[in-house]
């Protein structure tokens, strides 16, 4: 009889047990690596000295560490996506260097940009993890990463570092991708066909295409913009870039509130965008870039639009689709003048990684963090990109040469000198970002007018401005 | 009653009036078994699409979207459990599903039958609180939901969406019991306690059997509810070990969505747990979850 | 009431306490939380900024919030009239003499199956459906000679609405139909049979005789129509994510977007209350609606 009664109360207890011990479980787990953090500092000595910080790294080797580490690279894009297979085989190097080690990994490639902030607005960030230039003010406003501007020499870096300093001037964390958003890759069979000999230098001469292609069933350009920053990287950046100047551009990134996206200027260029909707297939706003790409390559259209990445998403269809991938070629999206003076290449040093600001600074988890972010942002990244014909943040020689054509072709584009234009969706703040994006597909989709959409954008930022 | 029903038959039996000329009968039998039967067809053909165009090859379905399959590809399926490793997924959709059925089964036995057997001093609070559930959509709460799961440290754990559900399942369950203990006659109780049983004993040895099958009500109910549950998990999950079924899909499609066979055999593998369920159980899965909806 | 029964009061609060704390920190907590939340101004916890009602005067300027929940009432419309309208007439239709109960009960079976589907699965099937090169229903139309009919469904934002609410009804007819045949049953039989003798076609007897005696089920489905719709999330969010732009945005897609994607965690708990009051001020408004009917009767 006791037994029953004995049994009935662990029952009920268990639930209350289960809850504690999840919330406990949690805080001993953070205070015992607290405490071990703080060991670890009593056996080292204070002073940042050169010659200190290499006892330090020294000793930090010889230690087990764990190290939390969150990013967006899914198993099947260290397959298929050229950054995603760099970053893997760092991630390998470092292993192997550092064998004490242990990276407790968390993948996440659903959503990635959107889960770190929620990881963020939580203040329940990892120890390492990678996120965007419009999410400095929160994470780095919140005060959730690390300053590392001692630890990093910035001459290394192609941008000096730009791309990872905040507007405190201080850098915290190293970008791993430096992408080029711009490029057209094209078919050159069908623009031969066309009866041209290369590739339009003016946006009204690319546009001009559409009615002979469009009498064979052929799209001009396809775009699978279900991820909204598609549109806007590849065709309103360049040429807001133009219509505006980059003075207007930059100003409105860098929130001076010089401008404002009510200018004349600024609806004009939307006008220009909005021009674009009936040359897409005509699914584009549901449809993702990973499929655009498809379509292409599949010979449905006569060509697609994307960043870096794509020659190596284009070269995986070698064996299905020769002929089209045969004949693709680079170029650059034109401008409206057609003037080269006025032809952006829009690029983007871009996936910050950055170490959690909970760790403490002279631990030896520290120490392990920042090698693993420089591992992450290294030559050896550069190298393996170089040679695989993609950028990276760090300039390395390269024998061009030895490249597919498609490559070479990427690479003479990349290299030519046009004038730079920062990526909006990696630079502009998180408000009007969402906006941007969004807004867009509702330009294109024609159900948004211009001054519509420049009023909501205007107002997004106002209110970032207030909230600041 | 049955008088009047007699004096109607006979006068009917004089004038034969419209819905007893046999042509217009059989169209209406042919309307009746049409229309319903169409409809019956496109819930379930989608299914069948999805299943056959699972054994085509992208280059095949991109011919013709709607052909059967030529021979037996079965790439599609191999990717599905050995790449996409959809196995995980669904054992770990499992396993909570497991837990949460235990825990709701026990808990709304134990509240509907203090609710429904007696008065006590915080018996309507604690009913009113139960029912507020039925008002507190939970996709508007989750922000805060979010930063409670965090606070407590339940997190990117497999357990972290259990409580959760079983606080969601536990409303129409509660009730449920509720309603069919107050069907069972309490003697049974006394004769058990004048037997000189215990409280507890009583409690899961007498009563629980005579529940069983508001239970098993409960039990289909919740399983439903919990192998589709999707927004908790939304807010809980950052590592795609944890990941449940439904939000694993969420991520595979957004990656191959070049590859529509590939596709299509992803989401007939997370389609058949349910459907093998539904085939043999469906009648009484139907009865059970009607009893949940009305009820709740 | 069972005093002779009743355990000690300790008992019963080990019991009960236990199960009833935790159902309060997953939905009562969350609630005052966001009550809480949406007096200030936040990006992460730590750092949060009272601002009073600014929140809410914001949310009566918004356009998206507004749109937003016009397409949450659209979709309890529209689903109303669906899903309970198709569920009424194939109850009939299913309940008939003229058909054979077991086909009748086959076909009950089958159309049912949807709804033990999750939303996200239903979601990413019909974006196969409406998929514009390779979707069934595109290619239905054109082999039944509407190539004109044809379009990317999903990406026009006039329609959006329309086109996502009919997985919805789809997947719920099942669910209704069933709860309708089983209130159906428990009509006596010997009405229908004297409304036949009297030569009552199908429709009159849909209408004079099955609607009134199962008014009450039929109001129970309302209330669950309206209640699902208005909390209306994971269906969208795997079919569109609220897009083409914020065309097929609804209150909860919205109160999380703005929450997560755009990291105004204040405004975003602001919009999770007006949920939560909208949410009671119609489920009331329709029980109110409904018992004016019934005490009409």
């Amino acid at each position: 009889m006791k037994k029953f009664r004995i049994i009935a109360m662990l029952l009920a207890l268990s639930m209350l047990i289960v809850l504690a011990a999840c919330s406990q479980n949690d805080t001993k787990g953070a205070s015992q690596s607290g405490k071990t953090d703080s060991t670890g500092t009593a056996s080292q000595t204070e002073t940042t000295d050169s010659k200190q910080d290499t006892a330090a790294e020294s000793d930090w080797t010889k230690e087990k560490i764990t190290i939390n580490f969150i990013h967006g690279h899914s198993e099947e894009a260290e397959k298929t996506i050229l950054t995603s297979t760099a970053f893997r085989e760092m991630i390998n190097i470092y292993k192997q260097k550092y064998p004490n080690v242990t990276i407790n990994e968390t993948r996440n490639a659903t959503d990635y940009n959107d889960n770190i902030l929620k990881l963020a607005a939580a203040e329940n960030l990892p120890d390492v993890f990678s996120f965007l230039y419009s999410q400095y003010d929160t994470i780095v406003g919140g005060g959730q990463v690390h300053d590392i501007t001692d630890y990093v020499n910035p001459d290394l870096y192609i941008d000096k570092l730009a791309g990872c300093t905040y507007t405190d001037g201080r850098i915290y964390g190293l970008n791993m991708k430096f992408t080029d958003y711009n490029i057209v890759y094209y078919n050159d069979k069908m623009l031969k066909e066309a009866g041209l000999s290369e590739f339009p230098k003016s946006l009204d001469e690319l546009l001009a295409l559409d009615k002979y292609f469009d009498a064979k069933g052929i799209d001009l350009i396809s775009l699978g913009n279900k991820g909204q920053w598609f549109a806007m990287n590849h065709f309103l950046n360049p040429i807001v870039y133009e219509v505006c100047g980059a003075e207007w551009a930059e100003s409105m990134i860098n929130n001076e509130g010089k401008y404002k996206y009510t200018d004349e200027k600024f609806i004009e260029a939307l006008r220009y965008v909005q021009k674009l909707a009936p040359v897409f297939n005509s699914d584009y706003n549901s449809q993702d870039d990973v499929w655009a790409v498809g379509w292409y390559c599949q010979g449905n259209s006569f060509c697609h639009v994307s960043g870096s990445w794509a020659t190596n998403t284009i070269l995986l269809y070698q064996d299905e689709n020769p002929e089209v991938v045969e004949n693709t070629k680079a170029a650059i999206w034109p401008s409206i003048s057609g003037k080269e003076e006025d032809t952006y290449i829009v690029y983007a040093s871009t996936e910050t990684y950055g170490i959690n600001k909970k760790i403490d600074k002279n631990s030896p988890k520290f120490q392990a963090c920042l090698e693993l972010i420089k591992q992450l942002a290294s030559t050896d990244y550069a190298e393996f990109c170089a040679k695989r014909g993609s950028t990276a943040p760090i300039a390395v020689e390269t024998d061009i040469e030895s490249l597919h054509p498609l490559l070479q072709d990427f690479m003479s584009v990349h290299n030519y000198g046009y004038p730079k234009a920062r990526a909006f969706f990696t630079y502009l703040n998180n408000n009007v970002n969402t906006r941007m994006r969004a807004n867009l597909q509702s330009l294109l989709a024609g159900t948004m007018t211009p001054e519509q959409m420049a009023a909501d954008l205007q107002k997004a930022q106002e209110e970032y401005m207030a909230t600041k | 009653m049955s008088e009047h029903v007699k004096s109607i038959n006979s006068v009917s039996k004089k004038r034969h009036n419209n819905a007893e000329r046999p042509i217009v009968k059989l169209f209406a039998r042919i309307l009746l078994y049409a229309i319903p039967g169409i409809y019956a067809i496109t819930c379930i053909f989608p299914i069948v699409w999805l299943f056959y165009t699972s054994f085509r090859t992208k280059t095949q379905f991109s011919k013709n979207v709607l052909a059967l399959p030529e021979y037996l590809y079965l790439e599609n399926f191999k990717y599905v459990f050995t790449e996409l490793n959809v196995g995980r997924y669904l054992f770990n959709s499992a396993r909570i599903t497991f837990f949460v059925l235990v825990l709701v089964l026990l808990f709304s036995f134990i509240n509907g039958y203090f609710i429904s057997r007696f008065r006590f001093r915080f018996r309507n609070i604690l009913y009113a609180t139960y029912m507020c559930n039925l008002f507190i959509p939970i996709h508007a709460v989750l922000v805060p939901t979010y930063i409670l799961i965090v606070k407590v440290g339940l997190q990117d754990k497999w357990y972290s969406i259990i409580l959760p559900i079983v606080c969601m399942e536990l409303t129409t369950a509660t009730f449920l019991v509720q309603s069919y203990i107050a069907t069972v006659p309490p003697q049974l109780e006394e004769a058990a306690a004048i037997d000189g049983s215990s409280f507890t004993r009583t409690l899961f040895t007498i009563i629980l059997p005579t529940a069983k099958p508001i239970l098993v009500t409960i039990g289909i109910i919740t399983f439903f509810h919990c192998w589709n549950e999707f927004a908790y998990s939304l807010i809980a999950y950052q590592n795609e070990k944890n990941f449940t079924i439904s939000l694993a899909l969420m991520r595979f499609k957004g990656e191959y969505f070049t590859d529509y066979p590939r596709i299509m055999a992803t989401i007939f593998v997370c389609i058949m747990p349910a459907l093998i369920l539904y085939s043999l159980f469906s009648q009484q899965i139907i009865k059970g979850m009607m009893a949940g909806a009305i009820k709740g | 009431m069972n005093e002779r029964i009743k355990p000690k009061n300790s008992v019963m609060a080990l019991y009960l306490v236990p199960i009833y704390l935790v159902y309060l920190c997953v939905f009562i907590l969350p609630v005052i939380l966001a009550i809480y939340f949406s007096f200030f101004n936040f990006r992460t916890v730590s750092s949060k900024t009272f601002v009073g009602l600014f929140n809410y005067k914001k949310l009566f300027t918004d356009p998206l919030l507004l749109s937003s929940l016009k397409n949450n009432l659209y979709l309890v419309l529209v689903c109303m009239i669906g899903q309970i309208g198709i569920a009424f007439v194939f109850a009939n239709m299913l309940y008939s003499r003229l058909i054979n109960p077991k086909v009748s009960n086959f076909f009950r079976t089958v159309i049912y199956f949807p709804v033990t589907l999750s939303a996200v699965i239903i979601g990413y099937v019909w974006t196969m459906i409406y998929d514009y090169h390779f979707g069934l229903l595109n290619q239905l139309l054109i082999s039944f000679g509407f190539p004109d009919a044809v379009k990317a469904w999903l990406t026009d934002e006039r329609s959006i609405m329309t086109v996502v609410s009919i997985p919805m009804i789809w997947q719920y007819v099942g669910f209704h139909l069933v709860i309708i045949m089983a209130a159906m049953t428990s009509i006596d039989k010997e009405v229908y049979e004297m409304a036949e003798i009297d030569g009552a076609s199908g429709f009159r007897k849909a209408v004079s005789i099955t609607f009134p005696l199962i008014k009450n089920t039929l109001s129970v489905c309302v209330l669950l129509c309206v209640s699902a719709n208005m909390k209306a999330f994971d269906h969208i969010l795997a079919m569109t994510n609220g897009g083409p732009g914020y065309s097929s945005s609804v209150l909860a897609l919205y109160a999380y977007k703005i929450s997560f994607a755009e990291n105004n965690l204040g405004y975003g708990n602001t919009v999770s209350v007006a949920i939560m009051v909208v949410m009671v001020i119609i489920i009331a408004g329709a029980k109110g609606i409904m018992s004016l009917f019934k005490s009409k009767e």
